[in-house]
């Protein structure tokens, strides 16, 4: 019964007419209607009927593919407003391999399953689909198209020689060769990647420039594997990439739940080769994520927030500042090496160590910050009560024994509980509660967990 | 955050049940209030060839709301002599309790790490300074105060004649010192009985 109906939906789809594109070397296009069952012979004969172009003058490219007369559109995946190239040529050029780009989308969707003894059959493949952010329309993570171009010209009259095997192949820039059939550029040149969103039609909106980061460690469960965090089998699972192939994986869900906690908890890693970013769940080193559009997936609010902290991270890494002040935060690189720094932004004046009001001497010494009451000038209400609340908590946090702030970057940290070795939350300084001092053998020996002399 | 955490406890308490060390009696977990899941007790059994061998320990496990995402916090409720385990209030320095705690792991692989750092002391690890010193400075004498709290404490079976032991701790006992109380003083001043003594009057 159920079987019956999906026959019955497949052959509607199969009969819905829909547009595609065809565009000559000289960029005209003609957009001729179609069905999932029309050949790309089919499509030669309209184009030539319209345009006067004899049919035995040129062949049709679509994603890095060189079309055969006899392929159809459902089996080489072109969808409503793709767009076919024409490059001249009357017969279809000998040894060049048919790599099917459905093939490539495909395999670029799953989960490896080299090191899976007995890879469960997968159930069926048109769901194997691997996603893109859509920043341009939906806004949203979407099933994504490969699409390849020329790397020299950007043309798309640009068939591939070898077929990408995985990621690797389709990222790194410079990896794969092709044939560019641009008169100008033309000949042996490498391959350029790039994607779209299956999600809507570039032609529609009249949106041209839509093209989509591909969202790659975002893959279909294809081996019915269990998340590890939630033990739920999710149909899509993030896969980070540990020792060099896939690894541990953990499904959207929990995914976004880490991510989320993490950044508020300010503890994603500054990293040299990834940036800003959370580790894999089994803390594999080197295993991360690479690609912070996955970040996207958070929602506005906490991907700007991404933005801000890595901005942030970047900047006291490289040895910057930020401004103190209640409201502004202006990051700045202060030139002079010197505790007096002005922000550019709010003209604040403050010491680059403690991060009070400017003062001269030790830290230590800085007076507590002054209320504005009591010395005659007109303030409005609104200043006086934050200035009054700042005083609280600042005085709260002086007499709070469970709070001090880190030697060396000097953000305020809270102590609830556990021994005296403490890591900074902000800069990761490890240090001794007791004596504020880097964390070594000397406190080790003596108050490690602070009940003995 | 739905309730992820309970989720995940529940599994992981069905994992640590049904798992091969829990069969052979080597670590347990138990639930002590149905309605709050988030207080466990566990337990772990002193490895062999070491001073712990045969002594049970009782492990108090608190499983955050934002578990499995941050550690659970984890203290040994028997009192142990062990460089890297506070004699006084239990905690323990392990790194995957802190940091280096990541979110793949489960009470099961916490469990096991705990007895195997029973197995394995770090003493040039962030310690107990005290039983550190003594660990590497009097690696017998540490033996036998391990020993001794283990059979005291988590009911080791006794294979070793404690008689010099008891006579010094009853003559602080007669001092109107409370036995553990008296027992501290003694280790942490390498039994010596005087400056025991000294410590607890001064």
């Amino acid at each position: 019964m159920v079987r019956g109906v999906a026959i019955f939906k497949m052959a509607a789809r199969q009969a819905v007419l829909f547009d595609v594109s065809v565009r000559d070397s000289a960029g005209r296009t003609q957009i001729i209607p179609v069905r999932a069952s029309t050949s790309v012979s089919d499509i030669k004969r309209s184009f030539s009927e319209k345009t006067g172009v004899p049919l035995n003058s040129y062949q049709l490219v679509f994603a890095g593919r060189q079309l055969s007369d006899a392929d159809t559109l459902q089996a080489l995946g072109v969808q409503s407003h793709s767009t076919l190239f024409c490059i001249r040529g009357g017969v279809k050029v000998e040894a060049v391999p048919d790599i099917s780009v459905k093939a490539v989308e495909d395999k670029l969707g799953k989960i490896a399953t080299d090191d899976i003894e007995d890879p469960p059959s997968s159930p069926s493949a048109a769901n194997n689909r691997f996603y893109v952010y859509c920043k341009s329309v939906c806004k949203e993570m979407k099933p994504g198209k490969l699409r390849v171009r020329c790397a020299s010209c950007k043309d798309d009259r640009f068939t591939l020689t070898t077929e990408p095997q995985g990621w690797s192949d389709v990222l790194e820039k410079q990896k794969l060769r092709g044939r560019c059939y641009n008169d100008k550029c033309g000949g042996d040149k490498f391959a350029e990647f790039y994607f779209k969103c299956a999600g809507h039609t570039s032609g529609a909106a009249g949106v041209r420039d839509d093209e989509c980061v591909a969202l790659h460690m975002i893959r279909t469960n294809t081996v019915d594997i269990e998340c590890p965090l939630c033990a739920d089998e999710k149909d899509i699972m993030v896969v980070f990439t540990c020792d060099g192939k896939d690894g541990h994986c953990l499904c959207l869900d929990c995914f976004k739940d880490f991510a989320r906690l993490a950044l508020t908890e300010r503890r994603f890693i500054e990293n040299a080769q990834s940036g800003y970013s959370i580790q894999c769940p089994n803390r594999c080193p080197d295993s991360f994520i690479t690609e912070i559009h996955h970040f996207r997936l958070l929602g506005d609010e906490l991907y700007e927030r991404y933005q801000r902290f890595g901005t942030e991270e970047c900047l006291l890494q490289m040895g910057g500042v930020l401004c103190p002040q209640v409201g502004c935060g202006m990051g700045m690189l202060p030139e002079d090496p010197g505790n007096r720094v002005t922000c550019p932004t709010c003209r604040h004046t403050f010491c680059r160590n403690c991060k009070n009001p400017y003062h001269r001497g030790n830290c230590d010494a800085a007076p507590p910050i002054q209320a504005l009451a009591g010395t005659g000038q007109q303030i409005d209400g609104e200043r006086l009560r934050r200035s009054r609340w700042d005083e609280a908590s600042d005085a709260f946090i002086r007499s709070n024994a469970s709070i001090k702030p880190c030697p060396r970057c000097h953000v305020n940290i809270e102590k609830n509980g556990g021994c005296m070795h403490m890591t900074c939350s902000k800069c990761r300084f490890n240090f001794c509660w007791i004596c504020l001092i880097e964390w070594g053998r000397r406190c080790q020996d003596n108050h490690w967990f602070g009940e003995r002399n | 955050m739905a309730s992820l955490h309970i989720t995940r406890v529940k599994r992981e308490f069905r994992e640590v049940v049904s798992s091969e060390e829990a069969q052979k009696s080597q670590i347990k977990i138990e639930i002590i209030d149905e309605s709050d899941l988030t207080k466990l007790k566990g337990t772990v059994i002193g490895p062999p060839d070491t001073p712990f061998e045969g002594g049970t320990y009782i492990l108090d496990i608190r499983i955050p709301d934002t578990y499995p995402f941050n550690p659970p916090k984890v203290k040994f409720v028997t009192k142990i002599w062990h460089p890297n385990i506070s004699s006084v209030t239990g905690a323990i320095c392990l790194d995957i309790l802190k940091d280096q705690w990541a979110a793949a792991m489960t009470l099961r692989t916490v469990l096991l790490s705990i007895q195997a750092l029973l197995q394995a002391a770090e003493p040039d690890d962030p310690q107990d300074a005290v039983v550190a010193k003594q660990y590497k400075g009097d690696p017998e004498l540490y033996r036998k105060t391990a020993k001794h709290w283990a059979q005291t404490y988590a009911g080791a079976p006794k294979t070793t004649d404690d008689a010099e032991i008891s006579a010094k701790i009853d003559t602080l006992l007669q001092m109107g010192i409370t036995e553990t109380k008296a027992r501290e003083a003694l280790s942490t001043h390498s039994w010596n009985l005087e400056a025991a003594v000294d410590s607890l009057f001064t």
